[in-house]
Parts: structure tokens; C-alpha cells; sequence
């Protein structure tokens, strides 16, 4: 008798202390970061290596690129990647996360799914020490998210069909007629329109998405279509196209180009860590590491923009003329507020017969 | 039988539930939401609707009367003719199957646009034209897109019809007076209405839930569809769970009026039945000279609706980037997109995947339709249309929809199949059942019962019956449904790409991995090596038949 109550009393502590003793992931890495520096890291390292894998949820290709990068430089723990959209990410996960199966530990890329993330309560605050590295456009000020690299939205643009002397200046010149009909659009440039708004305010990037609607553009599904019609000359330009797919074809021999307009938007891709995580500690180092100098060296490696201070992109090119660019920044944040007016200007200015 | 029965109920019934109840909830699967009609004051206010639906009813029709008209046309030719080329058609329908549905509707816009398609480019030059004589981005260009690389069911399903045939009614009613023109159609057309309005739902339905030609096609042209709505919904951070779940329902509606037409035409299922206890061999018709006539129609045919978009693939996958063919691009063709393609650890692991879950999930759904199909047309067992109409009411749902159901479902509930290729494959076996669905009862209504009687009175179970005379007679249908449902593992998108995890991905999540990642010459380069792949086991599929002896399946 006196045995089962004792086994009922250790069992009853145990699953108090699974109940109410765990630490999230955000408590747990709180705790481990008021530790010197040295012991620290020695910690969250040999934790890492007893947890062994960590599980990453990618929104871009070259996502394994990066992880490969991280296996060179620690073996252990080991890295799964799922690639999802954008947009799928976010479904996934919270879905998961409601369902209390907790199978991610961190997210990388998703520059529209961030915010939602966080309000869905996803998201764990961490200080990473390689945070002080990142300017203020980069990171927040609770420590959910850090953009480890950014892609610009340029103005692309096919060298045989456009002339020097067309090319515009700005986003107001290509509602010139001559544009008419030779644009081509993202069918969700929300991105984009996000910053429109941030630069010239809401009524004025409203006024210029019906202007630029009125412009007749091709509404075309993806970048990767919109870069290769363009290169076929099925479009003489696309308003919105990351760089990256630009040079890359332009290294090629392509007869594609790019410029920054004023007020080119710049796109934040975060990393954020899982407040649940299954792996806190093999998390945390991954996401230590995208934002440490060899994993910022990765990510010019992958031809990838980075945003750590002191670092530029391979192509010389594209760092010159983002230099002399005027950049509109907006965050995460920023843009997590207001989504829902911008899917709401899309559909009533870009949707057709509306 | 029942349990069978029953695990099509478990497998249909609670991902429609919950979609119908997510209709009626203002919050995605799991969240906190209450019962609400705002979804449906959205969608039917929604500025479009009325207009979307319209279009998708046009679209579906007329992407579905060509694509049947192909099929038939092509089956006809195959089966009941001695015109050469068979072997051609059987390759040209599987590459079909096969090549992923972006590639095709993209090969068209290359093809038919009206400033750089290679069709209206040659035309204009030969012929001096001043315009493009073709527009691929308007309703008649999206209608042609989606039809002529829909013609494998329509082919498949009616080729077995025609095998099934027994050319004795034919011969009966020529004798007896009738003209060839009066005996195709009072004999012909009326024996083969259940394969043909199968093929036609079938058709239909698929024409109605696509998503890619009218969002590659459409949105450029300014054409909206339901499914470019429920494409454009899914597109939006967050997903509109709801709105979407609501817009399916119009969807479910579609299809299950769809099936009631069926229904009603094919209610006395005894009338169409033409294989019995007679021996029978399908009459080959001899059309003499003309037969030659006939071979080379079809291999124009097959030249314009198959290769020429095969062509640009083939061609694409060679080079760089995408451009009009000229000296200039033929200098510059290497292999580097197979290279890359050799050296991406995906490619081995996601082919294995699909094959595993691919041949699994097809197999398995045959299997359960034929004997829902059995209890729907054979048994009197009170609810079998309900049965038949749950079977087929997965058609209707939209992949967002679905898979965030079952994502949820198998999240909460203690079944250890989420991040396996286990719920790819119940996935696969709930959203495809209806495919096979069709395939199975329209081969069955062409059995006659007393070969079952004879089998029964001869004191042979439910279960020997079954095995040993029902599947072997529709046995040709069953294999359409098989090749069909493994052709769309290896192509939608929508299902795996919710429920896919790492190390669990599949073709399509190969293929949207580089089409996303700009890789869009190597995914050419992918879909001619999935074409060889294929091709090769089909000549290899049709060298074993006949070598066994099992014509059926050629």
C-alpha cells in the first residue's frame, strides 16, 4: 500500500513538472543568454549536439544551400528542411501549432507570413548576441524576428524591346502610354504595393495601382513566368521582380536588365525561432549562425543580399546601384498591420472586372 | 463488402464535413470561431461570382466537349478501325498524362501567344499576316489549352468502352434495316452513354476545379473563374479558410448536379449491359484506302494537341532561358539543365515517393470503387446512391481546402500518419476515389448480371465472384481509373504541398521547388526525364501484355 502511494506521489511530481515545469523555448534561451559569453556558447552547443536535428521550415530553394553551409561548420546537430510558400508556411504552422504538435523550431524566408506568425503566438523572443549586428531596418525591437538577407523589387526589363531612353525614373513614369500594354505585374504584388504606401502614403500608391491597372499590364502568375516571358520579349518589363532571377539570367547572356526606381521597396526575409520548439537549443544556433559572419558569407554565396553591417552582395553591380538607389525599407511589422488594406486595395484595383 | 463500404464513408465524409462546417465558422480549423452566415452574404455579394461562375460553366463545357471530342475521335481510331499509328496514340496519350500541367499550359502560351508564339509567328511570316491569327489569352485560347491536354480520360475510358462492345446488337440492327448512321446512334451512342457521361462528368468537374490554365491563361487575359477565385483567395497571407471552404460548396453543388444527370440517364443500368455469357471479338472496321488517310489526320492531330507543345519542352530543356528558336539559341543548347538535374538529391527521392505512394494510392482507390461500385449497381442495400454520391463528392473540393482538413484531422486525432507518406496516401485515396469512381461503374454497368448468377448459383462466395469474374470483366476500367490517379499524384500540387514533410516530398513538390527557385529550363529538363521514364514503362507495360497474352491493356 505504502508502495503505490509512493509511485502515485512520483507520478503526480512528474507530470507537474511536465506540466507547469517545462520552459519554452523563449525562457529557456532568456535563462542560457544571462550566462558569460564563452559558457554560453559552450552550452548552447553541447545542448544542440544532445538534441541532434533541427527542423527548419524554409520559404526559398537555396534554403539547402544554407544548411549545408551550417553542417560544415558544426556536423552536429543535423538539419531538415521542409520548402513551403509563403503563404502554405503560414497555414502549416499554425495549423500545427493549434493542434499542440509542436514539429518546427525555426523559420526562415516568408516575409509576409512573419507577422501573422507572431500574432498567432508561434514566435519566441531571442536575443541572439548577433543581433547587435543588424541595423534597426533589420531587426525588431523585441527580438521575434532578424532579416538575415533582403531582395530589392526592381524594375525589369527586356534590353532588345526597351531603349535607353525609355527607361524610367520612377513608378509614376511607366503610367506614360508608351507603357501601355507592355507591363507585366505579380497577380498579388503586395510586397510591392506595401512599398508604395510606405513611401508616397496610401492614397497616392491606391492612385497608382489603378493608374498602373489602367496601363493594361499582364497580370502573370510568379516571378519565375514574369522573368521568362520577359526574356522571350512577351513583356517589355515587370514592375515588380526580385534581382536575383534577374542577374542570374543576365549572367547568362539574357537580354534582360534591372533598375531601381525611387523608392525601390526592399523585402525583409526574417529568421525566427519556434516558441515551442522541439529543439530550442539546435534552433537557436542555426539561427545564430544565418546571422553570424560565416552564415552571412552564405548567404552572399548563395548571391542572396545580406544585412549584416560590414557585409555586401557578390555581384558589384547590384551593390553600386543599390547604393546610389533610394530604398524604401518597411518591416515585418509594418507590413503585418496592414496586410489586410493592402489584399483589400488588390482586389478592387487589380482584380479584372471589378 | 461493408467494411470497405464503411472506410469510404470514414475517408469521404469527414473531410466534406468539416469543409460544410467551416463554411459556417468565421476562423480556420482549431481556432476559436462561432457559427456565422457572413460567408455566404461574402461569396454570393462577392463583385464576380456570378460572372466567374459563367465563365467556368463556358470553360468547363467547351475544354470539355473538345477534349471528349479528341478522345473519342482517337479511341475510335484505336480500337474499332485498322488504321496504323496505334502504337503512336498509346505514347502520345501517355506523355499527356504526364507532363506537368504548368510546362503544358506555359508550352501554349509559347506556342500561341500573339507576340511571340511560334505558331503565330510562322503564320504571320508565311502567310503576311498583319495580326496574330491566334490568341492563346482570351476564352477560346484557355478552352483549347486545357482541352487538348485533357484528352487521356475521354480516351482511355472510351477505348474500353469500345473494346467492351459486342458487335452482334450492331450487326442485329444492320440486318434488320437499319442504316450505319441510325445504328451508331440508336445502338452505338445509346450502349455507351454511361462510359460517355462518366467521361463527360469527369470532363466537366475537371474543368471546373483547375486552377493553372486560368491563372496562367486567364488573369492576363482578365478572365476570372471560380477556381481563379479560390486560386486568388489561397494566394492571400492569411489563407481564407472560410471563404474558401463557402466557395467550394458552389463546387460541390456543381458536381453532385452533375452526377444527378448521370444518375438519371443511366437509371436502368441492365440496359447497357453488353458483356454477357456470349463469347464476342470487337469487329475491326476496314476502311481500305482510306485507312491510310485516317493515320495521317491522327498524326496531324497528335502533331498539333501533343507534340508541338512536347517540342517546346524538349527545346526549352536545352537551353538557358527561354527564347525564340534562331541560330543565336541553337549555338547556345548544352546539357547543363540535366546536369543540374543529376546533381539535385531531390530528383531520386521525390521519383521513389511518388512511386511508392503514387502505385499504393492508385491501387488502393481501384480497389475500394470497384466495390462501391459493385454494392451501388449489383446490391439492394438501402442509401447505395448516397454511397455513389459520397464517392464522389471529394472531386468538388478544392486541394487548399482538403488538405488543411486532413491536416487537421490527422494533427488531433492519435493516428501517427502526419509527416508520413501515409497521409499522402489517404489523401490521394479521399480526393481521387471519385476519378476511379466513374471508371468503375461505368465499366460494371456494361457487365451483365447473369455472369455474377451463374458464378453464384455455382456456389461460389460474394468474394469469389468478385475476384474471379467481376474484376477480370472491368478489368480495362479499373485501369484507366489506376493510370489516372497515378498520372495526378505525379502532377497536382495542391495536396502534398500542405502535407508533404522533409523527406517525404513528391514530384510536384520537386517541381514547384524549381519553378519557384527560377529553375524554369531545369524543370523542363525534369519533365522530358519523367516523359522518357513513363514512356519507357508503357512500351515496356505493352511488350509484357502481349507477351501474356492481355490485349486489354494495350
Amino acid at each position: 500500500m505504502k508502495r503505490l502511494f509512493v509511485s502515485i506521489l512520483l507520478c503526480l511530481s512528474l507530470l507537474g513538472t511536465l506540466c507547469f515545469g517545462a520552459e519554452n523555448a523563449e525562457e529557456l534561451l532568456a535563462r542560457l543568454n544571462k550566462l558569460p559569453p564563452a559558457q554560453r556558447q559552450q552550452q548552447l552547443l553541447e545542448k544542440a549536439r544532445q538534441e541532434r536535428d533541427v527542423s527548419v521550415y524554409a520559404s526559398f530553394t537555396e534554403a539547402k544551400s544554407l544548411s549545408d553551409a551550417f553542417r560544415k561548420r558544426y556536423p552536429s546537430p543535423s538539419v531538415t528542411i521542409r520548402r513551403l510558400g509563403g503563404g502554405r508556411m503560414l497555414d502549416i504552422a499554425v495549423t500545427e501549432f493549434r493542434a499542440g504538435r509542436h514539429l518546427v523550431d525555426v523559420f526562415i524566408g516568408g516575409s509576409t507570413s512573419g507577422r501573422p506568425l507572431i500574432d498567432a503566438g508561434v514566435i519566441a523572443r531571442y536575443a541572439s548576441p548577433e543581433r547587435a549586428q543588424y541595423g534597426p531596418h533589420f531587426k525588431d525591437e523585441k527580438g521575434y524576428w532578424t532579416a538575415f538577407f533582403s531582395r530589392h523589387l526592381v524594375f525589369a526589363f527586356n534590353t532588345t524591346l526597351v531603349p535607353q531612353e525609355r527607361l524610367p525614373k520612377s513608378y509614376f513614369d511607366l503610367l506614360n502610354p508608351y507603357w501601355k500594354g507592355r507591363l507585366a505585374i505579380d497577380d498579388h504584388p503586395g510586397n510591392w504595393l506595401a512599398g508604395m504606401i510606405k513611401a508616397y502614403g496610401k492614397e497616392k500608391a491606391a492612385e497608382l495601382l489603378r493608374a498602373l491597372a489602367r496601363q493594361n499590364p499582364k497580370i502573370i502568375r510568379g516571378r519565375t513566368l514574369k522573368i521568362q516571358l520577359m526574356a522571350a520579349g512577351e513583356v517589355y518589363a515587370a514592375v515588380d521582380q526580385t534581382e536575383e532571377g534577374v542577374i542570374e539570367m543576365k549572367k547568362k547572356g539574357a537580354p534582360v536588365d534591372y533598375r531601381f526606381l525611387e523608392n525601390t521597396p526592399v523585402l525583409t526575409n526574417p529568421v525566427l525561432l519556434v516558441k515551442n520548439a522541439p529543439h530550442p537549443h539546435a534552433g537557436a544556433l542555426f539561427l545564430d549562425y544565418l546571422l553570424s559572419k560565416e552564415g552571412q558569407q552564405a548567404v552572399v554565396d548563395i548571391d542572396y543580399v545580406p544585412t549584416r553591417m560590414g557585409f555586401k552582395p557578390k555581384d558589384r553591380e547590384l551593390t553600386e546601384r543599390a547604393a546610389k538607389a533610394k530604398l524604401v525599407f518597411f518591416d515585418l511589422d509594418w507590413f503585418g498591420e496592414r496586410q489586410k488594406e493592402i489584399n483589400d486595395l488588390i482586389n478592387e484595383h487589380l482584380r479584372p472586372n471589378r | 463488402m461493408f467494411g470497405v463500404a464503411a472506410l469510404v464513408i470514414y475517408l469521404t465524409l469527414i473531410p466534406l464535413t468539416m469543409m460544410v462546417y467551416g463554411s459556417f465558422r468565421n476562423g480556420p480549423p482549431g481556432a476559436e470561431s462561432s457559427f456565422t452566415l457572413k460567408n455566404y452574404v461574402k461569396a454570393f455579394n462577392h463583385p464576380v461570382l456570378y460572372r466567374s461562375v459563367l465563365n467556368s460553366l463556358i470553360f468547363a463545357l467547351g475544354a470539355g466537349s473538345l477534349a471528349f471530342a479528341i478522345g473519342c475521335l482517337l479511341a475510335w481510331f484505336t480500337e474499332r478501325t485498322n488504321a496504323p499509328l496505334k502504337g503512336l496514340i498509346y505514347v502520345a496519350v501517355f506523355i499527356e498524362v504526364m507532363i506537368p500541367g504548368i510546362l503544358e499550359s506555359i508550352s501554349w502560351v509559347l506556342l500561341l501567344s500573339p507576340s511571340i508564339g511560334l505558331i503565330n509567328v510562322y503564320a504571320k511570316a508565311l502567310l503576311g499576316l498583319s495580326e496574330a491569327p491566334f490568341n492563346v489569352y482570351s476564352m477560346g485560347g484557355m478552352i483549347w489549352a486545357f482541352g487538348v491536354s485533357s484528352y487521356t480520360v475521354p480516351f482511355l475510358l472510351m477505348a474500353a468502352a469500345f473494346r467492351s462492345m459486342d458487335p452482334a446488337l450492331e450487326e442485329a440492327a444492320l440486318v434488320s434495316g437499319s442504316g450505319t448512321f441510325q445504328t451508331v446512334c440508336r445502338i452505338t451512342l445509346r450502349l455507351m452513354l454511361p462510359s460517355m457521361l462518366a467521361t463527360w462528368l469527369l470532363l466537366f468537374i475537371r474543368g471546373i476545379e483547375t486552377f493553372e490554365v486560368p491563372a496562367i491563361l486567364g488573369l492576363p487575359a482578365g478572365i476570372t473563374l471560380l477556381a481563379t477565385e479560390v486560386y486568388l483567395m489561397a494566394r492571400e497571407v492569411p489563407t481564407d479558410y472560410n471563404l474558401a471552404a463557402t466557395f467550394a460548396m458552389v463546387y460541390v453543388v456543381v458536381a453532385l448536379g452533375g452526377l444527378y444527370v448521370y444518375f438519371r440517364a443511366t437509371r436502368y443500368a441492365e440496359r447497357f449491359a453488353v458483356i454477357s455469357g456470349k463469347g464476342f471479338r470487337p469487329v475491326v472496321m476496314n476502311l481500305g484506302v482510306w485507312r491510310f488517310l485516317a493515320g495521317g489526320a491522327c498524326l496531324l492531330l497528335l502533331i498539333v494537341i501533343a507534340f508541338l507543345p512536347l517540342l517546346v519542352i524538349v527545346y526549352t530543356s536545352f537551353l538557358p532561358w527561354y527564347a525564340p528558336p534562331s541560330a543565336k539559341m541553337f549555338q547556345m543548347m548544352s546539357l547543363d539543365n540535366y546536369r543540374f538535374l543529376m546533381g539535385y538529391d531531390l530528383v531520386l527521392k521525390a521519383v521513389k515517393n511518388n512511386l511508392i505512394v503514387g502505385i499504393g494510392s492508385a491501387t488502393t482507390t481501384v480497389f475500394l470503387t470497384s466495390v462501391i461500385a459493385w454494392i451501388v449497381l449489383r446490391s439492394s442495400v438501402p442509401g447505395r446512391k448516397a454511397l455513389d454520391a459520397l464517392a464522389f463528392s471529394p472531386i468538388a473540393l478544392p486541394g487548399v481546402v482538403f488538405g488543411l482538413s486532413l491536416m487537421w484531422l490527422y494533427l488531433t486525432l492519435p493516428v501517427p500518419v502526419y509527416g508520413t507518406l501515409w497521409i499522402l496516401f489517404i489523401a490521394y485515396v479521399s480526393k481521387y476515389m471519385p476519378v476511379s469512381m466513374r471508371a468503375c461503374n461505368a465499366a460494371l454497368m456494361q457487365v451483365n448480371k447473369e455472369l455474377e448468377e451463374a458464378s453464384k448459383a455455382s456456389g461460389a462466395s460474394w468474394w469469389a465472384t468478385f475476384r474471379r469474374i467481376v474484376v477480370p470483366l472491368i478489368l480495362p476500367g479499373m485501369f484507366v481509373g489506376w493510370a489516372y490517379v497515378l498520372s495526378l499524384t505525379f502532377k497536382v500540387l495542391s495536396l502534398p504541398v500542405l502535407l508533404g514533410h522533409a523527406g517525404t516530398e513528391v514530384v510536384p513538390v520537386l517541381i514547384f521547388d524549381l519553378y519557384e527557385g527560377g529553375q524554369y529550363t531545369v524543370l523542363n529538363a525534369l519533365g522530358v526525364g519523367v516523359i522518357v521514364l513513363v514512356t519507357s514503362i508503357s512500351v515496356v507495360t505493352r511488350m509484357v501484355s502481349r507477351r501474356f497474352g492481355l490485349e486489354q491493356f494495350e
